[in-house]
Formats: structure tokens, C-alpha cells, sequence
């Protein structure tokens, strides 16, 4: 009686190949430049691969992220000031008086009427258009204070979170020498 | 080998061949005996080596190295054998019985196996082939090839009756 499982085992049994069989794959690891090439990639990948240097990265990185984003939008904000300046009236004709801006109580709404004809679109008066000027030009000075408040914030946060991460990666080293 | 393979992923040459001369067994054996080409056994084992060597940074232990190599190595044998297609495929059926019983001791015995086993479609002979070459459990081959768990099991049980019916036939007596 055989057995057909030792049988098999038997029959496929482990062979070798050719004495030279390493050589010639590390010859043809060795023609490939490319994988020369990317060494130094590879190296900077696994400085990373310590847990707490990994997570100081992504902080470091996320906060830097922010960081170029308040600057973004601090500049987009500048852009479009110096556009609504660009579209300012010229300045009035030294004789005239200037008029102090008058404010106007604000008037009653009237009940709306779907049957009333519509009236025709009125001009708002010039004192009433440069006082809405100002306050606009007041809340953006305002916005704009505030993103310079929380772009401030932002790089000294980064740089704490750098300095932090440095001084991991420090240690780290000390630690493997 | 843990330490052989972070100083090979680190770009150390003499490392990787550490690991070559480690595995190449394996690997040259499960290629040669789906195969049964020598020449061109060696030239796969070589370029699964090549693809080792590309994503060793993907490699987490020894443990899943050898997984790894298993797998590739079956996927690539497979592909390689259906791209090929050189080789007559001879059914099991197809394959001549001898005429005279064959002796214990018959050295011809294995070669008459590795024959019935290549008639085999594909997936069923890498099958026999990592169950026998490597030892490894139907769950294992069934992860190392992508194929269900079933699938793998009624493989192995249709191949192994048909070749224990085969070689029932040609000694005239019982195969268990």
C-alpha cells in the first residue's frame, strides 16, 4: 500500500537553483539605476518612521498649513482693498465744503403691496454712499487685524511645534548613539 | 533575518543577497515544479527577486516575506504558464499508463508524479505544488493565491483522486 501524500512530498522535495543564482540577481539589482537613484528618497521616509517623530511631522506640517493659509487670505484681503480704492471717486474740488456725513434715522418699512406699482430704483445720496464706505473700510481694517492676530498665533504655534520636534529628533539620535 | 531585512530596505547590498541565498530554495522550487523548465524557473525566481528588491520597504517581518514570496511567486507562475501556453497541455486522462507495474523502489516513480501533476489546469497544480513543495495548509494557499477557502480544498481533493486513481491503476494496488 502507498501512501500518496509521502509520495508527493517526495516527488516536489525542494531543489536548488544554480550556484551562481545570487550573483546574478544582485548583477541585475545592480544594473538598475533607477532603484540607486531613489535610495535617498527612501532614507528620508524612514527618518519618519519613529512614531513620535512621524506625529511631530504631521503637526508640524498641519500647522504650516495654516499658516500658508492665513497668509493667503490676508493677502487676497489686501488685493481686494487696494481694488476698492482703485474704484474711489476723485477727490471733491478744494472750494467746496466738505459735508460732515449725515445718518438718517432709519425709515419705517411699508406694508408690502403686491398691487402697487414699482417704483422707480432711486440713487442713494453721495453722504449716504461714503459712509457706508467707511464702515466697510472699518470691518475690513477689523477682519484684517484679526488675521494678522491669528497669523501671528499660527507661527509662533509652528514654531514651538518645530522646536519641539527638533528637539525629539535630538534625543532620538542621542538615544541610537 | 529580522536585522537582514531593515539593513536590506535600508540600501544594503550584501543583506539582500543574505536574503536571496535564505529563500531562493523556495522560491526556484515552487517556479521549477509548476513549470518544469529549468532555465526558465530561474530566470522568474530572478525577476520575483527584482520585484522583492523594489518593495522591500513593504515588508513588515520574515514571516510575511516568506508569505509574500510565496504569493508572488504563485501569481507570477500562473500568469507566466498562461501567457505562455508552448507547452502541450495534456489532460490526466491523456497520460499513458506503463505497462508494467512499476516497483517500490522504481526511481521513476516522483517523475511519473511531477507528470500527472503538470496535466493539471493551473490553479490546481500551483495548488499541489505549494501543498507539497512548501507543506502548507489549504487556509495558507488559499491567502497566498487569493482563491476561497472551498475552492482550494476541492482542488486538492479532485487532484488527489484522480491521481490516486491514475496510480491505482498502473501498480494494481491500493493508493491511500
Amino acid at each position: 500500500m502507498r501512501n500518496l501524500d509521502d509520495e508527493l512530498r517526495r516527488a516536489f522535495r525542494r531543489e536548488e537553483p544554480s550556484p551562481d543564482f545570487t550573483d546574478l540577481v544582485m548583477e541585475r539589482i545592480a544594473a538598475q539605476s533607477p532603484t540607486v537613484k531613489t535610495v535617498w528618497w527612501r532614507r528620508f521616509f524612514q527618518a519618519f518612521e519613529a512614531p513620535r517623530i512621524r506625529w511631530a511631522a504631521i503637526g508640524a506640517a498641519a500647522l504650516l498649513l495654516i499658516a500658508i493659509g492665513v497668509v493667503g487670505y490676508q493677502k487676497s484681503r489686501q488685493t481686494d482693498d487696494q481694488q476698492a480704492n482703485a474704484q474711489k471717486p476723485a477727490p471733491e474740488q478744494p472750494g467746496q465744503a466738505i459735508k460732515p456725513p449725515q445718518i438718517k434715522p432709519p425709515e419705517k418699512a411699508a406694508p408690502p403691496n403686491e398691487y402697487a406699482k414699482p417704483r422707480p430704483v432711486k440713487h442713494k445720496p453721495r453722504a449716504r454712499i461714503n459712509q457706508d464706505r467707511l464702515i466697510a473700510s472699518r470691518e475690513e481694517r477689523r477682519e484684517g487685524l484679526e488675521a494678522k492676530r491669528k497669523l501671528l498665533l499660527a507661527l509662533q504655534v509652528t514654531s514651538f511645534t518645530l522646536n519641539e520636534a527638533q528637539r525629539i529628533v535630538r534625543e532620538d539620535r542621542a538615544g541610537r548613539e | 533575518m529580522e536585522e537582514a531585512l531593515a539593513k536590506a530596505a535600508g540600501g544594503d547590498h550584501l543583506a539582500f543577497a543574505r536574503i536571496v541565498r535564505e529563500h531562493q530554495g523556495m522560491v526556484f522550487s515552487l517556479a521549477y515544479h509548476f513549470l518544469r523548465d529549468r532555465a526558465l524557473a530561474e530566470e522568474l525566481s530572478q525577476e520575483v527577486f527584482l520585484h522583492l528588491h523594489q518593495n522591500l520597504s513593504s515588508i513588515k517581518s520574515p514571516a510575511h516575506l516568506t508569505f509574500w514570496l510565496r504569493k508572488v511567486t504563485g501569481h507570477r507562475c500562473i500568469d507566466q504558464s498562461r501567457r505562455q501556453r508552448v507547452r502541450p497541455q495534456v489532460s490526466l486522462e491523456d497520460v499513458p499508463e506503463p505497462v508494467a507495474a512499476i516497483s517500490t523502489s522504481d526511481p521513476m516513480l516522483s517523475e511519473k508524479l511531477r507528470r500527472m501533476v503538470d496535466s493539471l489546469p493551473e490553479k490546481a497544480r500551483m495548488v499541489v505544488v505549494l501543498r507539497y513543495t512548501e507543506d502548507m495548509e489549504p487556509g495558507e494557499i488559499a491567502r497566498a493565491l487569493d482563491m476561497p477557502l472551498n475552492t482550494v480544498k476541492s482542488h486538492l481533493r479532485r487532484s488527489l483522486a484522480m491521481l490516486r486513481e491514475k496510480l491505482s491503476r498502473c501498480y494494481g494496488e491500493v493508493v491511500v
